[in-house]
């Protein structure tokens, strides 16, 4: 399990950005900015990409690089305060990055288990999660609630797999069949 | 603090399992177990619950697609494999051609009429520039430098230049004139951030710095543009008496053969030409007729115009005129056609930049309408003749 080739990559690099780059804007406060930022913590990730045992190695590089990229920044424009006003003043394990890293994780496995789904279960999950129950749900997709149950039970079932394990994990094992 | 993020890897898996309701009993004591260890991870837990129900799921897919296109473009557009390997190849067969001629042994291979064959190797980084105070330095592969030129540090290393804007200090504009010449291809970075890929035979000439509310750089031959944003100071392009003005966006150049053709790919660009004046749009190509002052525009395929900066040769019905002209550039070889007719001839290609020539030249054998004679650097274009006649 690797990220070198271009495929592999490529995988990765749809994976994470999104989280890598909601990170980053939270901190800058700049969407321009944010995905300079986060266009540049791919780029160290790209330069290593034979170095990584395993994925998850590469995913704990990529958030450490981007914070370091914001750090370097505050550094060079003097505003390391802004920085600090995020921290906990006795937390040197920096508990607002580890927070922030939680929460694009949580939702980056969530839609990406959510997004293998086939599409009506898909709405169904998705409506669910808004809060409808299953009569909200069957009516807002025109069928009828048995069809929402039945479809719910075989969503969860797939889910149970999808969520098991990191998908993009699951992803690289089979190309590299 | 890796393994501090790892941890944090598995919690979110549980929550985002939880969420959906798929936790078994095991991980939802491992995650209860978590929540208790510390106020500060109960907390955390709370604000990622928030955060997945409050967030849009749709949001940033778009935008993840385009920025994997910047950073393909950048990582893997030029440096792919068969590139390198064609890369080393020509840097070995250079020096050779140069200490002497090499002769090519027919292999037997295709039907290509070959009498004693000098090598023709495809282009490469390689370019001249020079510098405000007239010195010149020549520019090529794998060669580094270092050139304060006063205001802006310039690097090059490889095929590329970058300009880096300093501290003001300066006094006078200065312009810097970058010359790739036939054979050669660069790419450049503007001190701006602005970046340009120079094909073969083409010439650009910039500041160091762009001043006020005006960046301007003039163009001759073929240029692919990525303009950095920058709204207070629009971008000009000066090619052949046309004006290009952008805001920040990417398009195609060229003025080879007198003639000054625009292709836009992203954003808008306004064209000027004495009186004309036309906004692009993206998939638009411009042409400025300097016979008589208009512009014509018309809907394009983009990608035959700016796969050459991807070291892609692509053709679709050109006529043999402009295939030819264009190979004769990147190969430095002189073409000479049988009779007029024949440039007229269109034909479809698609070929990367860095094989031999031969290889371009016998697919477009294969449609049995012409043949190539290549002597030394010279390729005769015929009619075809089927063999034995």
């Amino acid at each position: 399990m690797a990220i070198v080739s271009h495929k592999e990559f490529k995988a990765f690099f749809e994976s994470f950005f999104l989280p890598v780059y909601t990170l980053l804007r939270r901190y800058t406060g700049e969407s321009e900015l944010a995905r300079d930022f986060a266009q540049e913590a791919f780029t160290r990730v790209f330069e290593h990409r034979e170095e990584f045992e395993t994925v998850e190695n590469a995913k704990a590089f990529v958030y450490t690089v981007a914070r370091n990229i914001y750090l370097d920044h505050c550094k060079h424009q003097r505003i390391r305060e802004r920085y600090k006003a995020h921290l906990d003043e006795e937390d040197a394990e920096d508990g607002d990055f580890l927070k922030e890293v939680t929460r694009q994780e949580t939702f980056r496995i969530l839609y990406e288990a959510i997004d293998k789904l086939p599409a009506q279960s898909r709405s169904i999950i998705l409506l669910n999660l808004k809060g409808n129950n299953n009569s909200e749900v069957a009516e807002a997709l025109h069928i009828s609630v048995n069809t929402v149950k039945s479809l719910k039970k075989s969503a969860y079932v797939a889910l149970r797999k999808l969520l098991s394990k990191d998908i993009l994990m699951i992803l690289l094992v089979l190309m590299e069949k | 603090m890796t393994d501090l993020l790892k941890k944090r890897f598995d919690v979110a898996r549980w929550i985002a399992g939880e969420i959906a309701g798929t936790l078994d009993e095991g991980e939802r004591a491992l995650l209860e177990r978590w929540r208790q260890e510390s106020p500060r991870y109960e907390e955390e837990y709370r604000e990622a619950r928030a955060y997945i129900l409050s967030r849009e799921e749709r949001a940033g897919k778009e935008m993840v697609k385009g920025e994997w296109q910047r950073f393909e473009r950048k990582h893997y557009g030029r440096r792919l494999v068969w590139r390198t390997v064609a890369r080393y190849a020509a840097m070995l067969v250079l020096p050779l051609c140069v200490a002497g001629w090499l002769w090519f042994s027919g292999d037997g291979e295709g039907r290509l009429s070959r009498t004693e064959d000098t090598e023709i190797v495809p282009g490469g980084g390689k370019a001249l520039l020079i510098l405000a105070n007239g010195q010149s330095v020549e520019l090529w592969d794998e060669k580094g430098l270092q050139v304060d030129t006063g205001g802006s540090v310039v690097s090059a290393a490889g095929e590329k230049v970058v300009y880096r804007q300093q501290a003001d200090s300066s006094t006078a504009e200065k312009y810097n004139t970058l010359v790739v010449p036939r054979g050669g291809e660069f790419f450049l970075e503007l001190p701006d951030g602005t970046r340009v890929w120079l094909n073969s035979e083409s010439k650009l000439h910039f500041p160091l710095r762009f001043k006020g509310n005006r960046r301007e750089v003039k163009l001759e031959g073929e240029g692919y543009f990525e303009v950095m944003k920058d709204a207070t100071a629009p971008f000009h392009v000066l090619a052949n008496g046309a004006d290009l003005r952008v805001l920040g966006t990417s398009f195609n150049v060229t003025t080879y053969r007198g003639r000054m053709v625009a292709t836009l790919v992203e954003g808008r660009v306004c064209l000027t030409y004495r009186d004309e004046s036309v906004l692009m749009l993206p998939n638009v190509q411009a042409e400025v007729l300097p016979e008589n002052g208009k512009i014509v525009t018309r809907m394009v395929d983009v990608k035959h115009y700016t796969l050459w900066k991807d070291g892609i040769f692509y053709f679709e019905g050109a006529d043999l005129a402009t295939i030819m002209e264009r190979l004769s550039q990147w190969y430095d070889v002189n073409v000479t056609f049988g009779n007029e007719e024949l440039k007229k001839s269109r034909f479809s290609v698609e070929m990367k930049r860095y094989e031999h020539i031969r290889d371009l030249l016998m697919k477009i054998e294969k449609t049995h309408k012409v043949r190539f004679l290549i002597q030394g650097r010279e390729v005769r274009v015929e009619e075809y003749r089927e063999p034995g006649n």
